[in-house]
């Protein structure tokens, strides 16, 4: 099986937080703090009122849409503040479990029963879009997947999460996997890691040995941004190329990340709620970079003081990978389910120069994955000529970030394209189309 | 350690941005002076075929490159950009392509073309779309007849070393060198021309001119398009005129033939 031809080698940086590949508990934070918007397109309606108690895993938020996941509180301790968009608790340290979290009696074998309880344990997809899993689950099943990948590629810098979780649960990820398996429907499940993940395959080949899940194989491409995207790893993995405008899905393949097995894992064996994640904590700014079980709500600054604080100070500090994720300039902020990491940045790493002329260097169109041509996208774009975007395919762009990394006038490539990504599908499309697309994306 | 310098300090430095928050560091003007440090060796081989007289060639090209550049900024009150090297890498190019004996004032009045006219009227570093040495030559050779350049064994040598180490480095496309080498050379050789006399000439075309950013196509299929074309047009214009003008002319109409070849191109490879 061959990887991804396009893209490029990144410099990986993972060695900081790789320097112990144990995952650390920590004690619970003062306060968690639960945005109600957790994904796109539903806010969520509190079922508690101010006051109330809640212990680690009761269910704090809800919404009756189907395509809704609830949410479930992180620690013990009682809700101080219900806001329209925020609901606060403050713990009481103590880390008293719902009685409900214990290890079930008979593991569910229908494909309903399972999807019904990984949506009520809210999983959602923890590589970065926070889509749903049941969601993407029925949607598989209504295309008739055959193929489910495993991404435990991480090729983004910096992040260790998902090689730590690999290394640290691989017994948990097979059975997870093999659930998530029966759900989707699938014949067969591939767990696809990078060449810089070798000890994981061997750790997941060794568990299978005797967990015996013949239909559970485990593969590895080199180590190439972006091997983690939907569209690389279908095509490496089925060794042939999609045709154009052809998703994952259509090809009969459904993509998870390992985070997200792990925590389908937990909700059907141990009817434990997604309340935490492991996130890595690292950067060149950062004290000691480690991985963490981080709850759900913590806010950034308690997860850095896990990490000892500040090196020293950052000129950016981002929520998930240096490519995808976002910057935030407040450290207040919560992690919600789809932080990956909490990474804080030196000026060093960032583009600091002016912007220049577009020389037509090519070296955009050289890396990206997808076959488009960011320098004519750009132009079209910053003459809002959006129908010379479109029929340049400007739909198609995954934001992988390659283009304003190679750049070398330091053009925003990745900032003008969205810009002209959203002004194209508001010109296009119905609202409502809009919202469905981004919540399966 | 004091509980001060746990708590993570949140001053205002802090800012959001858009992303992607890592850079490779390459910039533009480092390619360029890249592409001159390539382009050393084969000018001081010149020196030793062609003796003292290239060597002031080359100062006075260098000097009058920044002083014409500078002025023109200056002039349309433009933020100046000489430290960039593509005006010095230019004015370079176009002198390695006049014979030795060439007067100072062919020289100066060939810089300025190749400067006002080739590069800065067009818009400046990257926007031209003809390359800006070949249209000071052509002007060179329209308005005094001239020999071409011929190169000594050492630089016939030094230039394949030197813009392998560029390809090497990725600073420029292969696709367009070899393509251009191979198309050219063989269309030369079954007409019946002398191509090892003249493969100096052409390496440095394949290596240094047909690689340029801006007056090439974009994907990697249409640079190899445009450097076939370009030359099957050299060896096609050499049975009206010498190598030097025929390689000029072809490389100039396959340059206004680029934004054709893009769509084209791109038409077929995006069904």
């Amino acid at each position: 099986m061959k990887g991804l031809k396009k893209g490029m080698a990144l410099p990986d940086f993972k060695y900081g937080s790789l320097s112990s590949t144990k995952i650390q508990f920590l004690p619970p934070p003062r306060f968690v703090a639960f945005p109600l918007n957790q994904h796109a397109g539903v806010n969520l309606k509190p079922i508690l009122q101010e006051g109330d108690e809640v212990l680690v895993g009761t269910k704090i938020a809800e919404h009756p849409n189907e395509n809704s996941v609830p949410l479930h509180s992180s620690t013990s301790g009682r809700i101080s503040k219900i806001t329209k968009d925020l609901i606060l608790i403050e713990s009481d340290e103590a880390d008293r479990m719902d009685p409900s979290i214990r290890p079930r009696a008979e593991v569910p074998q229908k494909p309903e029963e399972l999807i019904a309880l990984i949506r009520q344990a809210g999983v959602v997809d923890l590589g970065g879009s926070a889509a749903p899993t049941h969601v993407r689950l029925l949607e598989a099943r209504k295309q008739n997947v055959h193929t489910l990948i495993i991404n435990g590629c991480e090729s983004e810098p910096f992040l260790t999460s998902d090689h730590v979780l690999m290394l640290n649960h691989p017994v948990e990820i097979l059975k997870g996997a093999e659930l998530l398996r029966i759900a989707a429907g699938a014949v067969r499940a591939v767990i696809v890691t990078e060449r810089n993940k070798l000890e994981a395959v061997e750790i997941l080949n060794s568990k299978n040995y005797n967990l015996k899940l013949s239909t559970i194989k485990t593969a590895y491409f080199s180590s190439r941004y972006p091997q983690g995207s939907d569209r690389a790893l279908t095509e490496s993995v089925l060794g042939k190329a999609l045709e154009h405008g052809q998703s994952a899905s259509q090809a009969g393949v459904l993509v998870e990340n390992v985070a997200t097995v792990f925590a389908a894992y937990e909700a059907v064996y141990l009817n434990k709620p997604l309340y935490e994640r492991v996130v890595t904590i690292a950067g060149p700014c950062v004290f000691e970079p480690k991985n963490v079980w981080a709850r759900i709500g913590t806010k950034a600054s308690d997860l850095i003081r896990s990490a000892k604080g500040f090196l020293r100070q950052p000129s950016k500090v981002l929520f998930g990978g240096p490519m995808t994720g976002e910057a935030i300039g407040d450290l207040e902020r919560p992690i919600t389910k789809k932080v990956q990491g909490i990474l804080s940045l030196s000026q060093e790493l960032i583009a600091s120069g002016q912007e220049q002329a577009c020389t037509r260097c090519a070296k955009c169109v050289d890396v990206c994955p997808e076959s488009l041509i960011p320098e004519t996208l750009m132009r079209a774009v910053k003459k809002e000529k959006f129908g010379l975007a479109l029929e340049y395919d400007i739909q198609s762009c995954t934001e992988c970030g390659l283009c304003s990394y190679v750049c070398p006038s330091n053009i925003p490539l990745v900032s003008l394209i969205q810009f002209g990504k959203a002004n194209c599908q508001s010109q296009t499309q119905q609202p409502d189309d809009a919202v469905l697309s981004q919540t399966q994306s | 350690m004091t509980q001060s310098f746990l708590k993570p300090k949140a001053e205002p430095s802090l800012s959001v941005g858009s992303g992607p928050y890592l850079h490779g560091r390459q910039s533009t003007s480092k390619i360029l002076w890249a592409v001159l440090a390539a382009l050393f060796p084969i000018l001081i081989a010149t020196l030793v075929f062609s003796g003292w007289n290239a060597l002031k060639n080359y100062l006075v090209t260098v000097v009058c490159a920044l002083l014409f550049e500078y002025f023109f900024e200056f002039i349309t009150a433009q933020k100046s950009r000489i430290h960039d090297g593509s005006s010095i890498l230019f004015a370079l190019l176009f002198c390695l392509l006049m014979p030795a004996n060439a007067t100072l004032a062919q020289i100066i009045m060939g810089v300025f073309v190749v400067i006002v006219f080739g590069k800065e009227l067009f818009g400046g570093l990257g926007q031209h779309l003809f390359h800006p040495a070949l249209v000071g030559y052509l002007f060179m050779i329209r308005a005094f007849p001239s020999p071409p350049p011929m190169f000594g064994f050492a630089t016939t040598l030094l230039i394949p070393i030197c813009g392998l180490v560029l390809i090497w480095n990725q600073l420029i496309c292969w696709q367009s060198t070899f393509f251009y080498l191979v198309s050219s050379g063989l269309a030369l050789y079954l007409s019946g021309f002398d191509v090892p006399q003249s493969s100096g000439f052409l390496m440095l075309i394949a290596f240094f001119f047909i690689t340029d950013f801006a007056s090439s196509p974009i994907t990697q299929e249409a640079r190899v398009l445009f450097s076939t074309v370009a030359g099957l047009l050299t060896a096609a214009f050499c049975a009206w005129m010498n190598l030097a003008q025929a390689a000029t002319a072809a490389i100039l109409i396959s340059n206004a033939a680029v934004p054709l070849i893009d769509y084209f191109v791109y038409l077929v490879i995006r069904k």
